[in-house]
């Protein structure tokens, strides 16, 4: 009986003191993305759904095995983890796997695996990590540049592969840092100004489809069969579902295929067409419902490591669920950003429940410390 | 020292709660513009985006329906259908080659047309967007295995088969019968045609286009679903379609062809109305020339277009309807009426002819140079004497010459069931101060009275007056429509007849004009005696109509038999000579054929 007890009690431990709102959140949103995928690759290919429902199946066990990882260690092996993976994008860019017109997957062990994704959670705890030792000397002009290094060395990588969308949501990632860090408020200003100033100079080294993206964003209409077509299409999608949408599997956009690649990019565009603005509202509560129990976490958490960690985690999450369905609605240029946890890809949802598991552990450290 | 620290981290730990709290406002902001978006996108526009949605999913493909067969009063069939083959582009696919320039160049090519008209087919706007758009209808054999081979590399080529209008009769009675075309751009902003759409097959002239209602039938739909790559998926909605109508018309092929040879033989340009005097039902309609219905079989080919459009001669010109002259002598008819009714003359009053006439130093002629002498009413009229006319016109006085022209229907539609039928001209002295700024002259008078000068009417006009003869002071509606029937030849509608106006004059005034009319063909001195048909007594009157383009206008207009007429018949020969030597003897085959061949059988 006593062993008994013991060993219930050490599955107890497994799971106490989660935040169970976040998990809540997290599951619906699982859920739905079930039924999503499932609409989405019915007239493409079957198999795919019954592949995403086993990367939900891995990615609720990572979210449980991360929720177990102190996150200090992960935070300490930050910079080794980033020189890794630094070494796997070049790897990438030299044998990497081709699709969609972009390079950004590897196979390891038969998996098509994408470390971009990985990216970025490690590039951020590298920051953070570098933060931490630095302490107060953190923000001299000197440290910010080797940090600005850091950051970019990784994002040139990814930018090369190409992945526009990735590479400029780690510098969102890397602001937000900074500004959870406490960065005194002018030289924050001086950043983002300089960034603003970049913009021109980096629009210059976009790739010729790049710009024509960002051309199609501001009108469509001067290629609408071209580089167009996915935006007046997707916009067509979501403005046909109306209020209450066309119904589960229903969707014409979506079931014929006039919607690209919708079962990662588009997968937005199905979900409104087939259920409307009830359903997409649905699952912008969803999203901000996890957004703001993450931000929760941030402010609960006592350590400057865990706020960090916690505020780049959310921004990862909720940036990627505001530049994908934005472009899927028309006001952001489309980009290669999946929407988490409801696109089809398991790299992309493994590395969101990680960065749910760790999130955990932060709510979980904190609740221990009480 | 660590209490400076503890005071620092205090200050830093409000910091970051407050910098927490904006990134919160933030994100929620955000998501809040997310979210008015989408409101805005399916709450707002949703209906705009629905609509388009199923412009991309649903294509509509039409199942013509076949127009109805028009026949002639025994049932021959004057139009009919047949399957022709109809070669039609997706616009679509079109703009999704990449080689679109390619393929549109080979298209045109292989179809005979030029590429820019392809463009713009390309180019016009649909509802759907995979509707196909015409090309060409009525390809050859040769075309159709060339174009099917060019679908095999290009996408959104289809060749499909639909009814097709076929005229086997040539030439006859093509300006009653009228042809089809695809309906122009101009025609489809006009009000009458609200509800066609483009590519809408459309009666341009005739019968054709005056019962295009009855005649066109109701197209059929397909709505199919479609995927983004073209495939059809399912029929979504079917509606079938429904043949027109069949339009039996009053015309007897016999007859028209005979009267139409008559016209060819000798190489004449005019008109021949033969009509049923009681109903009005017209029993040929001959334009001369008119146009080879053939080339407007299944398609129509653009070379026979232009040299049609070109000719000289107008052979699109409906001249029965649309030809407007100078009624001539037949216009005496009313005059003499007229002058009977207002008691200018009584029938015993006598006027002498010398062959010319002066109005103070002005002289007007009589067609007979050498002059009539002596003549009485019905010497005048059997003679067709100028002079005598002219002195009871200007006796009557304008105003009564317009009273009886317009008695008889001058100046106004018969409304014939005849698209672009013309009204013609009754002058008067307000007329002629409104158009011509001058006040009117008794020389106006003069030339009014022999039905020259200002006053212009159509053939079918001049038919009336014979007809109200014919029927003792009344007219009837002239009109092709005897009935509507379905393929079971069950009658659905059939024409009611309308008489269209009746001669305020007494009987016995008509009663002399018949009297007179007779003489015209009868007595050794009437003008009309080449029309004479052996036992057979009937009435006319003769015209020779001067005009400015050349020799006179051949006119004769007359009534079979004389009691109880069956059968009016107008002859107008342009440029042909006098009426009596050239037109007479035509209406006197026509009788001829009528009473003794026809009628016999």
């Amino acid at each position: 009986m006593r062993t008994r007890a013991k060993i219930s009690d050490r599955i107890r431990e497994f799971y106490r003191n989660m935040d169970w709102v976040l998990f809540a959140a997290t599951l619906a949103l699982m859920i739905t993305g079930g039924f999503v995928v499932k609409s989405a690759t019915a007239a493409t290919d079957p198999m795919m759904f019954n592949r995403q429902l086993i990367w939900y199946a891995a990615g609720l066990i990572m979210m449980f095995v991360f929720a177990n990882i102190n996150y200090n260690h992960l935070l300490a092996l930050g910079s080794h983890l980033y020189w890794l993976f630094v070494a796997i994008l070049i790897l990438v860019l030299l044998v990497g796997h081709e699709a969609l017109g972009a390079q950004r997957w590897i196979k390891i062990a038969g998996f098509q695996f994408q470390p971009s994704e990985l990216m970025k959670i490690i590039l951020p705890f590298a920051v953070i990590r570098f933060i931490l030792v630095r302490q107060k000397e953190s923000f001299t002009l000197k440290n910010i540049g080797k940090m600005l290094l850091m950051v970019a060395l990784p994002a040139l990588l990814i930018l090369r592969q190409p992945d526009l969308g990735s590479a400029l949501l780690i510098l969102l990632v890397l602001f937000v840092i900074f500004y959870v860090g406490n960065m005194p408020p002018k030289k924050l200003i001086i950043l983002v100004l300089a960034a603003v100033m970049l913009m021109p100079v980096a629009y210059m080294a976009l790739k010729d489809y790049q710009r024509q993206r960002l051309a199609v964003f501001v009108n469509p209409q001067i290629d609408p069969l071209g580089a167009g077509y996915n935006v007046i299409q997707s916009q067509i999608a979501v403005g046909s579902g109306g209020l209450l949408g066309k119904g589960y599997m229903q969707g014409t956009q979506s079931q014929l295929n006039f919607i690209p690649i919708k079962y990662t990019d588009f997968v937005f565009a199905v979900i409104t067409e087939e259920t409307g603005f009830a359903g997409g509202l649905f699952i912008i509560a969803l999203y901000f419902i996890l957004t703001m129990q993450g931000l929760r976490i941030v402010k609960l958490s006592r350590y400057s490591g865990g706020k960090m960690a916690a505020a780049s985690l959310i921004t990862i999450i909720f940036s990627q669920f505001v530049i994908n369905t934005g472009m899927n609605i028309g006001i952001m240029p489309v980009t290669g950003i999946t929407l988490p946890l409801l696109s089809y890809g398991g790299t992309s949802v493994l590395v969101t429940m990680i960065a749910i598991g760790i999130l955990q552990n932060i709510y979980r450290e904190y609740m221990k410390a009480e | 020292m660590v209490k400076e620290d503890i005071k620092e981290n205090i200050k830093n730990s409000y910091k970051r709660f407050v910098r927490i709290k904006t990134l919160m406002l933030v994100f929620a902001f955000v998501t809040l513009v997310l979210t008015g978006r989408l409101f805005y996108l399916q709450a707002v526009k949703g209906a705009h985006y629905g609509r388009l949605a199923q412009s991309n999913c649903i294509s509509m493909i039409k199942d013509r329906a076949p127009r109805g067969n028009i026949y002639d009063r025994n049932y021959r069939v004057l139009a009919a259908n047949e399957p022709a083959n109809i070669v039609s582009i997706i616009p679509y696919h079109f703009h999704q080659n990449e080689d679109r320039e390619k393929a549109v160049n080979e298209v045109a090519k292989v179809l005979g047309i030029e590429p820019d008209t392809v463009m713009e087919k390309l180019a016009e706007k649909r509802e759907y967007m995979l509707e196909p758009v015409q090309l060409k209808r009525g390809i050859s054999v040769k075309e159709l295995s060339l174009i099917t081979e060019l679908s095999a590399n290009i996408t959104g080529i289809s060749v499909s088969v639909e009814p097709a209008r076929v005229y086997e009769n040539g030439r006859l009675a093509s300006h009653t019968i009228g042809y089809v075309s695809e309906i122009s751009a101009a025609r489809l902003k006009e009000r009458r045609y609200e509800k066609y759409l483009p590519g809408d097959i459309i009666g341009q002239a005739g019968v054709e286009n005056y019962y295009d209602s009855i005649l066109r039938g109701e197209d059929g739909v397909m709505y199919i679903l479609t995927d983004a790559k073209g495939r059809q998926l399912d029929v979504v909605r079917k509606i079938e379609s429904k043949k027109g109508t069949n339009v039996v018309l009053t015309i007897d092929a016999r007859l028209q062809a005979f009267a139409e040879n008559l016209m060819e033989r000798n190489n004449y340009k005019g008109v021949i109305l033969v009509s049923d005097p009681k109903t009005g039902e017209m029993l040929a309609a001959v334009s001369k020339p008119d146009y080879d219905l053939t080339y407007f079989s299944r398609r129509i080919d653009l070379n026979n277009w232009k040299r049609l459009i070109r000719n000289k001669d107008n052979p699109l010109n409906n001249r029965y309807a649309q030809g407007l002259y100078s009624p001539g002598s037949i216009f005496k008819i009313p005059v003499g009426i007229g002058a009977l009714t207002e008691k200018v003359v009584v029938p015993t009053t006598t006027f002498h002819c010398e062959g010319i006439y002066w109005i103070r130093t002005w002289p007007y002629k009589c067609w007979k140079r050498s002059g009539h002498n002596w003549m009485d009413f019905y010497r005048a009229v059997a003679q067709s004497c100028d002079i005598y006319f002219y002195r009871v016109g200007l006796k009557m006085t304008v105003e009564a010459l317009h009273k009886y022209a317009v008695m008889f229907g001058l100046g106004e539609r018969t409304g014939i069931d005849i698209p672009g039928e013309r009204q013609g001209i009754v002058p008067s002295r307000e007329w002629k101060r409104r158009i011509d700024r001058s006040p009117w002259f008794p020389g106006n008078t003069v030339m009014m009275s022999i039905g020259q000068g200002y006053i212009t009417s159509t053939p079918l006009q001049m038919m009336n007056i014979i007809s109200a003869m014919a029927n003792y002071g009344y007219a009837m509606q002239p009109h092709f429509f005897k009935a509507a029937t379905t393929d079971g030849r069950r009658i659905i509608k059939r024409h009611e007849h309308k008489k269209l106006f009746e001669l305020k004059a007494p009987k016995e005034n008509i009663e002399m004009m018949r009297k007179a009319m007779q003489l015209v063909v009868h007595a050794g001195y009437g003008t009309g005696g080449r029309a004479r048909v052996e036992k057979l007594s009937m009435g006319g009157k003769t015209g020779t109509v001067e005009n400015p383009h050349g020799e006179t206008h051949a006119m004769f207009g007359a009534f079979a038999p004389y009691i109880n007429p069956e059968l009016v018949v107008f002859v107008l020969v342009e440029h042909g000579g006098g009426g009596g030597d050239v037109a007479a003897p035509i209406a006197g085959e026509i009788f001829r054929y009528w009473f003794k061949v026809l009628k016999e059988k």
